[in-house]
Order: C-alpha cells, then structure tokens, then sequence
C-alpha cells in the first residue's frame, strides 16, 4: 500500500516537468477560449455605449427575437444544417478515395504532384473563388453561358437569379476547394498503417478492393470518426467566405444560399448591433454543443472505442 | 538531474522569450511619447494641450504625410484652443465595427465621423450630447450650418452631431455620356420625369450597338440612388415625394410610385435597354460606362456632380435633372461628425470641430495637406488649386475626402472643377425645398427585431425587383409578403407615433 502511494508519488514528480509545459498552452486556452466565454451576457444586453457594457440594461431574450421574426428563421437553419451534413458525408467520402488512390499511386514524384494540384485549390481566397465563379456564371460573358450551354443547344441560365441551382454550385465548390485538405488528414493516417497487414492480405490473395475494405478503411476508422464529430460539431457554423463570396451577395437567390452566418452579417451590417449579433452567436454555440454531444452519444453507444469522450 | 536541467533551462528560454517581447513592446510605447513630448506646445506656462482623437473612415491608404500634417494642424489648433489633434483614418469597411471596438473597450476616442449611421449611434448611446454645450464651444459651427440644418440633427431636442457643410439637400436625375448625347442628337431638355429616361435609352439602343442604354449603381440597382421619397432613416415606412407633402407614414414597397418605377424598369429591361446582369455584376459603374458597356446611370445629384462624375469615370459626362433639390434629414445627417461619449472633455473635442467650421488654414489643412508640398495655388486665382510639378494623385503624399471634414466651402477647390461650385452649393443648399420631416430622426430602438428582419428582406428582393430581372407579377406580391411577415407594418407605426409627436411639438414652438 505504502509502496503504491510513493510509486504514484514519484510517478507525479517524474511528469511534473511535462505538467509545467502544459502550462503556457492552458493559459492560452483560458486566456483565447474559455475567458471570451464570459462574453455570453452581452446577448442578453440592450448594448448602450453611455451606460458602458456592464451598464447597459439587461432584456432577457428579446436580442433573440429577430432570428425568429421571420420564416427565414427555418430556411437559414434547414440550409444550414442541410448544406453542412451533405459537405460533411461528400466531403468525407471522396477526401477518403481520394487519399486512398494517391496511396495506391506509387511513384513518389506523381503522387506528390497529384497531392499538390489537389490541394492548390485549399489556398485561394475566397474572394478569388467568387470571382472565378462568376467568371463562369455571369450572364453576359460567362463561360457556361457562352461556350457550354450553346454547345449543348440550350437557352442561357440567368444563374444569380435562379435559387434551385445553387445547393449543386455551391456543393461543387465547396468540395473542389476542401477535399484537397481533408484528404492530407487521411493520407497521413493510411501511411501510418503498417504494411505488413497488406502484405499477408496479398499473400492469402486478397483483391485490391478487399484489402482496402477490410484493412484500410477499419483502421483508419477512429479519424473518420474525430474528424465527422468534429464536423457534426460545427454543423451550425457555416463557411462564411463560400456562403459570402461564391453567391456574390446575389440577394434573390438567398432562399438556397442564406445560412446562418450570412444572415446575421447582412442583418447586422446595417444596424451594427452587438446584442443582437452575440444572440446569433449564442444560438450558434448551444445548438453545436448539444449536437456534439448528441453525435458523441450516439457513437458511444455503437463503438465505444471510437468516442470522443 | 541532468534531464532536469534541460527542462528547466526550456522553460526559462520560453520566459526569457515572453519578456523580451513585451520588453520589445515597452520600448515603442515610450519612443512614441517621447517624440509627442518633444512637439508639445512651446508656449510652456500653459497647461499640457489635450490631445483630440479624431476617427473618420478613408477610402484608401493611410497617407505618408499624415504626421507632418498633422503636426501643421496642431502648430495652428494649440495656438487657438491649446488643443493638439490626432488624426485617425480608419478603412471604411472596418470603420463601424472599429468604433464599436474602441468605445467598448475604453480606447481613447473624442471625435468621430459618420457616414449614413448617425441615428443609430445616437440609439447605441456611442455619441456625446453636443447640444448642451454647442452655443457655449462652437456657436460658429452653428452660424455656418444655419439653423435649420443645425436642427436637422437634434433627436429628441438635443443635438448628437453636426453634418460636414457640403450638399445637404439632393435632386435626382441621369448622368450620361456627353459624346453619346452629341452624337445622337439625344435633347437632355426634353428628360423632365422618370418615364422620360427611355428617351435616352431608346436612342442608345438603336445606334449604340453593344452599348446598354443604362448600368446599375456599383453594388446597387438600376435604380440606384435615385428616388422619390423621404427615407426617413431606413426606407422602411417613408414619406412619398420627399415629405413635401404631408407627414403620413407608408410603405414605399406597397405604394403605387413605386410599382409604376419598379414596372417600368422591369420594360426597359425586356426592350433590352439595361444591363442584364446588374443585380448582380460587381462592376464599378464607372468602369462599365467607360469601357463602353453602357451609357448612364441614375443617381441622386448635387451642384457639380457632372464635373464629379467626368473625372471618377475619365470620359466628359452630362446630366439631365428630373426632381428638384430637396432636403431630408438623411441628406443632411449622412455625413456627420459626433463626439464620442467615452471622451474625457468633450468640450476641448468641440472646440476644434469648431474650427473644422470656421479656420480656412485647419479645413485646408485636412483636406488638401500642406501647400507647397501637396499642392500650390494655380496662379492668378487665389482658391484654385493643383499639384505641384511632379506630383500627380497617385503619389501625392497626403489625400483626403474634403466632404467629411468639417466645413467645405471654406477649402480650395482643385483645378478643372467649377471655382465657384462652393458658392452654388451653398445656394443649392437655401434655395432647397425641404421635407416636412426635415429634423425628424426615428429612434428604431423599440422595434429593432423588425428592423433586422425587414432589412434581410429587403436585401433579397429590392436589388433585383429595381434592376428588372424579376416577373413582376410574381416577385412584387411575395416581397410584399415577407416584409409584412418581417412586420413592416410595426416599424411604420412606430415611426408615424413618433413622428406625430415630433410634429406636435414642433408646432407648440
């Protein structure tokens, strides 16, 4: 027993040294994360600055009232939500193929030029990514316009006007733009795999296809997992810059291109209101919260493994 | 013991490297002050003069000059009012949001200008209630702006800011390309309402070809800035034909003016007389018209706008006026200058925007930085200015917008403008009719939840349904719709509460 205690005595002043570095990283999570947190009450303020925040009246939920005011309040949050899922089940399934593939790609020299033109499209700014959009989409000098939909013999598209294409163009962006990422993620996790997994699966005479079914995919489960939690997390946060910049602020076709984000910046802009901005916010966090948690649960009840926490 | 060692000295580089950084830091701050220091007034028995923080959005990069301007600036102001002023030009993108910050955050901050937010800063409580103390620090502020302008900005009887001296009242029309006009025999005379625009249009379309007759405002509408009503603050609920009529609130969307400007629009859209894709296109009106895309724009105007206009765009532009000048408290307060409620002594803050009204060296100072060096008097006229030889607007040290700061018709004016644009628009600004609701300011505070909802609407029906490419049938009821479900309908009520009551005291004067 006595022997036990000092055991873990010692086992405590033998990791002291890595508590101690632990520490500049907490204090920068306190200090980044969790002291902003405080902040939360300011949603429930009437912000005056003559009265200083901590002054100003508080108003109960009347700063949450605008996001309700309207059907918006249900087309913002089903886009959402909806666009999100369908990024995170795309996004996942071809970054996975496509690490797989460039795995598959032997040559070091092709497979890092392969890895390079995928993720170049990860580093241009959103704002260029609008204008390249409207490069093709415009209705006067568009490429699709001009060149494509002529060649196939149909009439051109006033596409910024049009709500019922946009969840396609903006699927297709967003993937052409973030596989190239996510698929590093994957790629690292495949090569990790130790090979000789493969090579008994080629010696019992397993196919390509069983091998990566039954090898590949299985053991890189567990980052499927993090990274689709850690999705589902911010499931109720949208990417502003794609939202924002690929619609060019076109506001007929908002119906299919609000989301949450989108909407409160262009509510806001107007009236700068920090009350009403941190009440979107607020609304934003605690839905995303108890999405992970829920996401979290039910993994936790299928593969106990593979959850979070 | 040894890896001990190790750790420890790892962490103590780590702190060594926090230190020297903040130390790093330290050493600016104190370099800083000592150069303030070492320009403090010469007179030496007076007391330290207070330093005005003075914010105001730029629409580009900071100037190189602007410390040496701003030392000449101060060379003038501690002499007069033992007042030093720090100029601080913010990106206009980022102005609001800037503000918002540093009145939040304690951040030092006397004065600031405004651009289209003066209501809403007076309901977030940002601006100091100059009223009180205006007669006592700035009567000459008063006496420029005159006193019905200077009550334009009064909400609930005191007054939060005062609006730059420039065009406060506005007339609407179209602005066209002067050769097009020339070549095609088109008679602007003839342009006299709305309806008439066509004349313009119909004569690009036929022998302009490639050339639409019209192009949206940048990042607006066909119908861009031109208008028929009182905005009173947001556009929703308005006064029709600028408030020259009567004081009764509606809705702009729903009225029978509006349906007539937004049809039409909607007909010249299919003749194929405006650009298709102006709900959309991010192209610069400007650059549209000089490249040859289109012909005109619609706008609201001012005295010498034509001038204006040539230049931005590099081709001679003309005009044809449709409305009469007209002034609201929007066009008054759109640019004006507050006080911040944070300052420490808003009196020293008042007394040099007094100086912006009333000191041709401080206005000229601001505006067009230090003659000699960005720019010299063209000889022969005493304010007619240009750049020196050598100097073009490119690489001019010191660059400003003249309309925000302050008193206007106190600066020069640059070579190729009219010498005397600042004496007609002065008179532009008596001779205006002015809205019943003229001093009228609508405090949105109680309905803002409506507000919020109304401008999303708003923002995605109103730059398509005015730039023609919507069915009208179908897209005007359904606006109407949303702005009903948004509770437009709440918001007009509000304002006509509030505005009766305005009106009522107004009369007991």
């Amino acid at each position: 027993m006595k022997q036990l205690s000092l055991k873990q005595g010692s086992k405590k002043l033998k990791y002291a040294p890595l508590y101690l570095l632990m520490i500049p990283g907490i204090v920068y999570l306190l200090i980044n994360n969790y002291f902003p947190m405080l902040g939360i009450f300011i949603a429930f303020k009437n912000i005056n600055f003559t009265k200083g925040i901590f002054g100003s009246e508080w108003i109960g939920f009347q700063n949450f009232k605008y996001l309700f005011q309207t059907s918006d309040a249900y087309i913002i949050t089903r886009n959402t939500i909806l666009y999100n899922a369908v990024f995170i089940v795309l996004g996942t399934l071809f970054a996975i193929a496509f690490a797989i593939l460039l795995n598959e790609i032997k040559k070091k020299v092709l497979s890092r030029f392969y890895q390079s033109v995928i993720v170049l499209p990860h580093l241009i700014s959103f704002v260029v990514v609008g204008y390249l959009a409207y490069a093709g989409l415009s209705l006067e000098t568009g490429f699709m316009n001009k060149t494509v939909l002529p060649l196939l013999g149909i009439d051109p598209i006033s596409w910024y006007t049009e709500p019922k294409y946009w969840p396609f163009i903006l699927t297709i962006i967003h993937l052409w733009k973030s596989i190239g990422f996510s698929c590093i993620i994957f790629l690292a996790s495949i090569i990790s795999i130790d090979t000789e997994y493969y090579e008994a699966a080629t010696l019992d005479g397993a196919s390509k296809w069983a091998q990566i079914r039954s090898i590949t995919i299985p053991l890189i489960t567990p980052v499927i997992v993090m990274l689709t939690l850690l999705g589902i997390g911010r499931i109720f946060y949208s990417d502003f810059g794609l939202f924002y910049q690929v619609p060019m602020n076109a506001g007929f076709i908002s119906d299919t291109t609000s989301v949450i984000d989108t909407y409160v910046y262009k509510g806001l802009m107007v009236s700068g209101d920090m009350g009403m901005a941190s009440a979107a916010g607020v609304y934003q966090s605690i839905v995303g919260f108890i999405l992970v948690l829920g996401a979290n649960l039910l993994v936790r009840r299928f593969s106990k493994d593979n959850a979070l926490f | 013991m040894k890896k001990k060692l190790g750790w420890l000295s790892l962490i103590l580089v780590f702190m060594l490297a926090v230190t020297a950084c903040s130390g790093n830091s330290g050493g600016n701050n104190t370099g800083g002050g000592n150069k303030e220091a070492g320009s403090a007034d010469p007179s030496g028995s007076k007391e330290e003069p207070y330093e005005v923080v003075y914010a105001y959005p730029a629409f580009s990069n900071v100037p190189a000059d602007i410390q040496e301007v701003q030392e000449a600036i101060n060379k003038i102001s501690v002499d007069k009012i033992n007042v030093k002023v720090k100029l601080l030009p913010i990106s206009n993108s980022a102005f609001t949001n800037q503000i918002n910050l540093m009145l939040s955050s304690g951040e030092k901050l006397d004065m600031f200008a405004m651009l289209s937010t003066y209501s809403n800063q007076v309901a977030k409580g940002a601006l100091y209630p100059i009223g009180n103390i205006m007669e006592a620090n700035a009567q000459g502020t008063i006496d420029a702006l005159g006193v019905d302008y200077y009550n334009a900005t009064k909400v609930g009887g005191v007054s939060y800011g005062v609006p730059s001296l420039r065009d406060l009242a506005q007339d609407f029309g179209i602005v066209v390309r002067k050769d097009i006009v020339d070549k095609n025999n088109i008679n602007l005379d003839d342009v006299k309402t709305f309806d008439d625009f066509e004349l313009v249009f119909k004569a690009v379309k036929e022998n302009e070809p490639g050339m639409a007759g019209a192009t949206n405002l940048t990042n607006g509408s066909i119908l861009s800035t031109y208008g028929i009503q009182d905005p009173l603050g947001n556009n929703l609920g308005v006064l029709l034909n600028h408030g020259l009529d009567d004081v009764k609130v509606v809705n702009l969307f729903a009225s029978e003016e509006y349906k007539q400007i937004v049809t039409k629009i909607r007909e010249w859209y299919l003749a194929g007389y405006l650009v298709k894709d102006a709900a959309t296109s991010p192209e610069l009106n400007n650059v549209m018209v000089k490249s040859g895309k289109a012909a005109s724009w619609l706008s609201a105007m001012k005295p010498g706008f034509e001038t204006q206009e040539s230049r931005n765009v590099g081709v001679e532009m003309t005009a044809a006026r449709t409305q009469k000048p007209v002034a609201m408290t929007d066009t008054v307060t759109n640019v004006a200058i507050g006080v911040a409620a944070t300052s420490e002594k808003p009196e020293k803050a008042l007394q040099f925007l007094n100086l912006m009204y009333t000191d041709k060296d401080i206005v000229n100072l601001i505006d067009w930085g230090i003659e000699g060096k960005h720019y010299v008097k063209v000889q022969g006229a005493d304010n007619v200015i240009k750049y020196p030889d050598g100097v073009t607007g490119d690489n001019v040290g010191y660059k400003s917008d003249g309309w925000m700061h302050g008193n206007q018709f106190l600066s020069y004016v640059f070579e190729g403008d009219d010498p005397e644009v600042y004496v007609k628009m002065n008179e532009f600004n008596q001779s205006a009719a002015k809205s019943k609701a003229l001093g009228f300011t609508f405090n949105g505070d109680s309905v803002k939840a409506e507000i919020a909802a109304c401008n999303a609407v708003l923002d995605q029906y109103r730059r398509a349904i005015e730039s023609g490419v919507l069915e009208l049938d179908k897209a005007l009821p359904e606006f109407l719709k949303k702005l009903d479900d948004a509770g437009i309908n709440t918001i007009i009520t509000e304002k006509q509460k509030q505005l009766d009551e305005w009106a009522a005291g107004n009369a007991s004067k």
